[in-house]
């Protein structure tokens, strides 16, 4: 499909080249910019990215009615719709526009990190047998439901409080909710936006992963490169066993988003506003379209909080029946929980005066660095830990938002290794190869739905996650904490 | 591709095979109809083609389903008890008519787990799309071996309508 001019674009001749880590793409590149792109990236990185859309993508963001600052692209950027995956843009909230494109179809996707009290050697005799509980316990693949029944009372409590609704009805502890992202729960959701339709469509995947690229992973801290900080996420040191959970707001969000999209559609004439890609559709934040969308994507938000809140139940409970781990809701803490597909309305310094924005972050999380207000108490010395998770076969890592993030990405940092490779050209490339298997020879054990998705989320599939934290860390936005490895993955 | 009897999906080949068209083409339709899936980096690419803007809509639509089950639909006879479904969907131009219509299809499936195995269009052309559809449930033991698509996309989406030729372009999230 690359057939597109802009594919075979020379990029080095476009960009202007800050410093190792920084390029620009200035803002007469294309007709409409209203601000120049900023990209972080390594040579290797650029060479990767150069080979798409995704850069023509920054451009196509940057023309966003309202946009301040820059157009920014995150090391992993890959080509999405719409917006790069890994794209940031903030609007302003008195002029500026919301687009559902910046945020996506599953809303609220993100990842949780839980740390237990166990090291590798007590959970490696059984960790086949648990992870083939948590695959029963938490249903993974296409068009898969969960056996919880919710009242009409349960869905509004869903929506309108997420986590938080999750908890109080056993499903973790408040302690859970003090390191969860806008504390599990945004205040602006408005259960009565989301329509029938979402509800039917997802309400009753709470507590599944889905398919894709989602996955719940057993991890073993592999090495600790920051004492102090490790020590306040709970990372103890190498061999401690921590648990991954990437996942989002399943069809409820999709539904959500696609709704807004239709909306956003006739919006956009209203408004008399034009974007070079249909898929970056707005309205301005204050419009009653934009704020329909707003107040439905925070419901959706909270259901993926809520979802996240009961897998970690689910995990917790396989914890204490496999592995006979006592009080598994004390024992296992949540180290912190980043929605990576969301718009927030949040507050920062453009051209030194404190404006309100509304942030995009489409493949993006925060990362906000020591002393921010927002920052629960636990970590408000040592900044927001960044979960950034890399493929089934290597590693993941933590990270700890840095000042730098504020200064220049509205305090976000990249959310994954990014794809290298497209789905299909992963499966042709791993015809005859069975992934599990080669999983198991490299000491990770697998469980998935289907064989096709395991080979599009291969390794090979991905870039490797060091060289994006490592631009991360150079360019000033986040300094890595810990490095983990995978032991067992369940996948959809 | 062109002119070829048959949609060739092929990352999905070792599954599927061959993947006839839907709905079984008159003559005259036949080496015009088709479907091919496209590589894009994170998310899933259709192209789909046929006769009439009505054809290369169900193709699209029968490649959608090929995505999320990872093989091709059934061309056995549909078994009782059958689903009907009447579907109708508004777009102000052909890009929203075909997102509508995709969209439309994949609530259904998702949420009531509707299979089609037949589609007859009653009118496909801005401002709306009627169609009637003939399927069935898909059934709780099943399990699907493709990827669930999250949502239909406006990105790089073409709709080229021709006097005898339709071809469309669409992305999924998956």
């Amino acid at each position: 499909m690359n057939d597109e001019a802009s594919t075979t674009q020379d990029w080095r001749r476009v960009l202007r080249r800050l410093d190792p880590v920084r390029w620009e793409l200035p803002v007469d590149y294309k007709a409409g910019m209203r601000v120049p792109g900023l990209i972080f990236a390594d040579d290797a990185l650029m060479e990767a990215m150069a080979t798409d859309m995704a850069i023509e993508q920054v451009a196509n963001v940057a023309t966003l009615p309202g946009i301040v600052g820059h157009s920014i692209a995150m090391p992993d950027i890959h080509w999405g719709y719409g917006f790069p995956i890994g794209g940031v843009a903030a609007t302003r909230t008195s002029d500026g526009v919301v687009s559902p494109g910046g945020v996506g179809f599953d809303i609220n996707c993100g990842v949780r990190l839980l740390a237990t009290p166990l090291d590798q050697g007590q959970v490696a005799p059984r960790l086949k047998e648990f992870i083939d509980q948590l695959f029963r316990d938490v249903p993974a693949g296409t068009g898969q439901q969960s056996d919880l029944r919710l009242s009409p009372e349960d869905e509004e409590g869903i929506l309108a409080r997420g986590a938080a609704w999750a908890v109080q009805i056993g499903l973790g502890t408040p302690a859970d909710l003090e390191v969860t992202e806008s504390r599990g729960s945004l205040a602006s959701a408005d259960p009565a936006l989301v329509s029938e339709r979402a509800r039917q469509r997802g309400m009753r995947q709470l507590g599944t992963l889905g398919s894709g690229n989602h996955f719940l992973e057993i991890q073993v801290v592999k090495a600790i490169t920051d004492e102090a900080a490790a020590r306040a996420f709970g990372l103890g040191g190498p061999g401690q066993i921590v648990v991954s959970i990437h996942t989002g707001s399943r069809g409820l969000g999709h539904q959500v988003c696609q709704e807004a999209l239709g909306v956003m559609q006739h919006a956009m004439q209203e408004y008399a506003i034009e974007v070079p890609d249909r898929q970056l559709a707005c309205a301005p934040v204050g419009s009653p379209e934009g704020q329909a969308y707003l107040g439905a994507m925070a419901a959706a938000a909270n259901f993926a909080w809520a979802n996240r809140q009961a897998i970690t139940a689910a995990v917790r409970n396989a914890f204490r029946r496999v592995l006979g781990l006592p009080d598994p809701d004390a024992a296992i803490r949540v180290v912190y929980d980043v929605a990576h597909n969301i718009a927030k309305i949040e507050r920062h310094l453009v051209d030194g005066q404190e404006l309100e924005l509304c942030v995009h972050r489409k493949g993006a999380t925060r990362a906000f660095p020591p002393g921010h207000g927002d920052l629960p108490d636990r970590y408000r010395e040592i900044g927001q830990p960044v979960l950034i998770p890399g493929d089934m076969g290597r590693y993941s890592y933590v990270c700890v938002g840095q000042p730098g993030a504020m200064a220049e990405t509205w305090g976000s940092s990249c959310h994954g290794a990014g794809r290298a490779l497209s789905r299909g050209a992963a499966k042709r490339s791993l015809a005859g190869v069975d992934i599990a298997e080669q999983l198991r020879a490299r000491g990770v054990i697998v469980r998935a739905q289907n064989r096709w998705a395991l080979a599009e989320e291969s390794s090979e599939a991905y870039k490797d996650v060091r060289t994006v934290v490592s631009v991360l860390a150079r360019a000033g936005l986040a300094r890595v904490v810990a490095e983990l490895q995978p032991l067992g993955v369940v996948k959809g | 591709m062109t002119g070829r009897a048959r949609g060739h999906a092929e990352s999905l080949q070792p599954i599927g095979g061959p993947i006839p068209v839907l709905p079984a083409p008159s003559p005259a339709d036949a080496p015009a109809a088709g479907y091919q899936l496209l590589d894009h980096t994170a998310d899933v690419g259709l192209r789909a083609w046929g006769s009439t803007p009505a054809a290369a809509f169900a193709q699209a639509a029968r490649g959608m389903f090929a995505v999320m089950r990872g093989t091709e639909l059934d061309d056995k006879p549909v078994p009782e008890p059958r689903t009907n479904l009447a579907i109708e969907v508004a777009g102000a131009d052909w890009p929203e008519l075909l997102v509508n219509w995709l969209a439309e299809l994949l609530f259904y499936h998702q949420a009531q787990g509707f299979i089609p195995e037949g589609i007859s269009f009653e009118a496909c052309a801005p401002p709306h799309c009627r169609a009637h559809l003939m399927g069935r449930q898909q059934e709780a033991s099943e399990e699907a071996g493709g990827l669930a698509i999250k949502g239909v996309t406006y990105h790089q989406l073409e709709v080229d309508i021709g006097e005898d030729r339709t071809e469309i372009r669409v992305i999924f999230d998956v």
